[in-house]
């Protein structure tokens, strides 16, 4: 691509009307707010109307609008004007109303000129916006409409924290055998542990109706929360004294809390190997040089690293082998590219962690399983390894 | 983080007990060592390196003193445990950041050392502190984006003297937002949450006429780059829609942090939907530290924005770099000459970061009649403002707006 400066000197407005208007309305919606919406509608003028000077005459009508209090003003791609306003803009917004009617035939008029309601209204004012700004805007906006505002807020989060200081844990980590399987499935060998926070469940009990992955930053928050509960129940002696091969998935941060520090200092140099600390790939990216301090410590200490990826784009984007990690766990899905085919040889081309270091974790069905074989894979976590166990 | 400083009633007993520690360290037994340790400013590795030599400590003796914030000195320990805790720290912190005091050969060394210290204590290091989420939204809300945003230029250079505009950033100030947060921007997720927020509400500024014209300065002269995060892109349709080639350039680039950007599993289809409505990707944060654990040449995007630090030259990082094309580098927070100077020797042409503003205002001044009037202070700070209270006193506007006038050379 060329550095030469480019020659676009427009934003594509538009698009941003499209997110301002639409997040407008999803905010009203969401909150439940009043508010009261003003509609020109150019496309359903005849065609006099909508061009030259008549058309002027009405946008010059429209102004003032522009810069009234309380209301906020937005003009859509195809030249329709919206406007929101807060209930006490309405004597406005009336006004204006009125000076477009007396500017129009009656008939024209109340094909052009709308007053909704918001939220009442919305499935209405939706499919105005829609016809204006074409479906790929309209989507948007429609996905944002839901029907009650499922985000957490900070008081939520806040009282999630303090109900997770006193809830049982326990209830809430699935605990999943790591075995190493060849083909054909016979000798089946374990290899750890992995014990991890079903935050969706969690979050079913703490923050009944919310949805947390709309704010990532609080989940990430409420999973540090409990990584510490998670470490200090660890760190009790007794369960120290029996500890087998274990994987914990933990937040770079969690490494350098004073529970894992405790952790640390009570467990015996020789069992340290039997901790393998998993760390995502995002949490990793969005802060190298602590992780490169955690790496640091962690394999002076001892311990084993695992990157665990969501995605095959996020496996293929770290290096896992030089950026110090013993394992690379992926995730199976069903939108994993098959196994035959010329993305998954690509994929395995990108994995640098030779296919024995690969844990395939949701290897729930035989797929998964199939797909790993097929890959080199021999490391499996998943229900159909649960099964295995309770068949034997 | 926060060292707990004794309170005045019992700092003279702390004195007195400190005194006997030092004196009990210097005394004439050899086949010991003391370690001097500088942690960082980071408050994880404090808490890390803290946690490690009191353990020392605990077990082989010894006592820990903060000589100076960022120096520390744990005062005795046998030769064997001294020298297996210089390599450990050596490791995680890197040479430099340790050192070894032979006892009592060093005894003068540490006098020194103590003795120009304004008021060592014992060293502590407060637990994780819990920082509540709560009346975050409120300060948020009270926050008005121009304090915290900058309008911001990347320019093309070929040389050091002759930069042109290519494109304008909207762009966060973390290091004011942190100022501003304050007890709040101690939680890296809450400061994070706070920087999506902001993001959309620039997001949705920009769509308003008024707003995006308080915010730039004027129309934009050059491709926008603005902060977002992943679920404020626009949508991929879920129907395919014939394909056509994009009819030009974008106009408008998402700039993605690269942890942000790994988390769209299908970035590069996002990315060629997104081009039909002239929006690009840019991939900010690729750091020094950063290139170390990437390969960054499967990234999907248009622009990769590099990160300066002399660390750059490390060769893991500049082997990553070497894969990669030049033609998609922006070589960001160029904080001097030196920075371009490497950026072109590596092939790179387009620049950002503080160096940039400066050479970019006084590219504006020598073209402007009314420059005998200003600072060059003032136009660079006025040329980054983000509102119209923030740019007064210009007296040529028109100049402000274009950023960096055709005609300069």
């Amino acid at each position: 691509m060329s550095t030469e400066p480019q020659k676009t000197t427009a934003l594509p407005v538009e698009a941003l009307v499209a997110v301002a208007l639409s997040n407008a309305i999803r905010d009203a919606v969401a909150m439940g707010e009043e508010r009261l919406v003003l509609m020109l509608r150019f496309s359903a003028l005849p065609r006099a109307r909508r061009l030259g000077t008549q058309a002027d005459l009405l946008r010059e009508a429209w102004e003032p609008l522009n810069s009234t209090a309380r209301v906020r003003s937005f003009k859509l791609p195809g030249g329709d004007l919206v406007a929101i306003g807060l209930p006490n803009a309405g004597d406005a917004l009336d006004h204006h109303r009125r000076v477009l009617f007396s500017m129009l035939e009656a008939e024209e008029a109340e094909k052009a000129v709308h007053v909704l309601r918001l939220p009442q209204q919305a499935a209405a004012v939706m499919a105005a916006v829609e016809e204006s700004l074409g479906m790929v805007a309209a989507m948007q906006a429609m996905a944002c409409v839901e029907p009650q505002d499922r985000t957490v807020d900070e008081a939520a989060l806040a009282s999630a924290e303090r109900g997770l200081t006193a809830a049982d844990l326990s209830i809430f980590f699935r605990r999943q055998r790591v075995c190493w399987l060849e083909p054909g499935g016979q000798n089946s060998k374990l290899f750890w542990e992995d014990s991890r926070a079903e935050l969706s469940e969690i979050c079913e009990r703490l923050l009944p109706g919310c949805d947390i992955s709309l704010t990532p930053a609080f989940a990430q928050r409420l999973l540090k929360s409990i990584d510490r509960r998670q470490l200090s129940d660890i760190a009790r002696p007794e369960e120290l004294g029996d500890m087998r091969a274990l994987a914990l998935p933990l937040r770079l941060e969690s490494l350098f809390s004073t529970e894992f520090l405790r952790l640390d200092s009570f467990m015996p140099q020789k069992r340290r190997h039997n901790l393998i600390i998993g760390l995502d790939a995002a949490d990793v990216l969005a802060a190298p040089d602590l992780f490169l301090l955690a790496r640091h410590f962690a394999q002076a200490r001892g311990y084993r690293l695992m990157l665990e990826a969501a995605s095959p784009f996020a496996a293929s984007v770290v290096s896992s082998l030089r950026a110090g990690f013993n394992f690379l766990r992926l995730n199976w899905s069903e939108d994993f590219p098959a196994a035959d085919s010329v993305a998954a040889a690509e994929l395995r081309k990108k994995l640098s962690h030779t296919a024995e270091h690969v844990v395939l974790a949701g290897a729930d069905r035989p797929a998964a399983i199939a797909w790993g074989w097929e890959m080199g894979i021999r490391m499996f976590q998943g229900r159909l390894i649960e099964s295995q166990r309770s068949a034997a | 983080m926060s060292i707990s400083r004794p309170s005045p009633q019992h700092l003279q007993a702390s004195q007195t007990s400190l005194q006997d520690t030092l004196q009990r360290a210097l005394r004439d037994e050899a086949g010991r060592a003391a370690l001097r340790v500088f942690p960082g400013a980071a408050r994880e590795a404090q808490r890390l390196v803290f946690a490690l030599l009191r353990e020392a400590a605990d077990i082989k003796g010894g006592s820990l003193i903060e000589i100076m914030p960022n120096d520390w000195l744990l005062t005795e320990l046998p030769d064997p445990e001294a020298e297996r805790l210089r390599k450990l720290l050596q490791r995680i912190l890197g040479e430099a950041a340790v050192q070894l005091l032979p006892l009592p050969a060093s005894k003068t060394i540490l006098t020194g050392l103590l003795n120009a210290a304004r008021q060592p204590q014992f060293l502590d290091v407060s637990e994780t502190e819990r920082v509540s989420p709560l009346g975050l939204r409120a300060r948020l809300d009270r926050l008005d984006l121009a304090q915290v945003y900058r309008r911001q230029s990347i320019v093309g250079m070929t040389d050091a003297r002759r930069p042109r505009l290519v494109f304008q950033r909207l762009a966060l100030d973390h290091q004011a937002l942190r100022q501003y947060l304050r007890y709040h921007a101690k939680d890296r997720s809450l400061e994070s949450h706070a920087r999506a927020q902001l993001q959309k509400r620039t997001l949705e500024a920009l769509g308003d006429e008024g707003m995006r014209q308080s915010l730039l300065g004027g129309g934009p002269v050059a491709p926008l780059f603005i902060g977002l995060t992943p679920d404020l892109l626009p949508p991929t349709p879920t129907e395919p829609t014939p394909r056509m080639p994009p009819a030009h350039s974008p106009a408008l680039y998402a700039a993605l942090s690269l942890h942000e950007a790994i988390s769209i599993n299908n970035l590069a289809a996002r990315r060629e939907a997104l081009r039909q409505d002239a929006w690009g990707i840019a991939i900010t944060g690729l750091s020094a530290a950063a290139l170390s654990l990437v390969q960054a040449d499967v990234l999907p995007a248009d622009w990769l924005m590099l990160d300066w630090s002399p660390a750059l030259e490390d060769p893991q990082a500049l082997k990553t770099l070497r894969r990669l094309d030049q033609e998609h580098l922006i070589l960001d927070g160029c904080d001097g000459e030196e920075a371009v100077s490497w950026g072109l020797s590596q092939g790179i042409h387009l620049f950002g970061g503080p160096w940039i503003e400066d050479i970019i205002a006084a590219g504006r001044m020598a073209l402007c009649s009314e420059a005998a009037r200003c600072l060059r202070s003032e136009c660079r700070a006025r040329g980054m403002a983000t509102s119209p209270s923030e740019r007064q006193g210009c007296h040529k506007p028109p100049m402000l707006e274009a950023v960096l006038p055709e005609g300069h050379s």
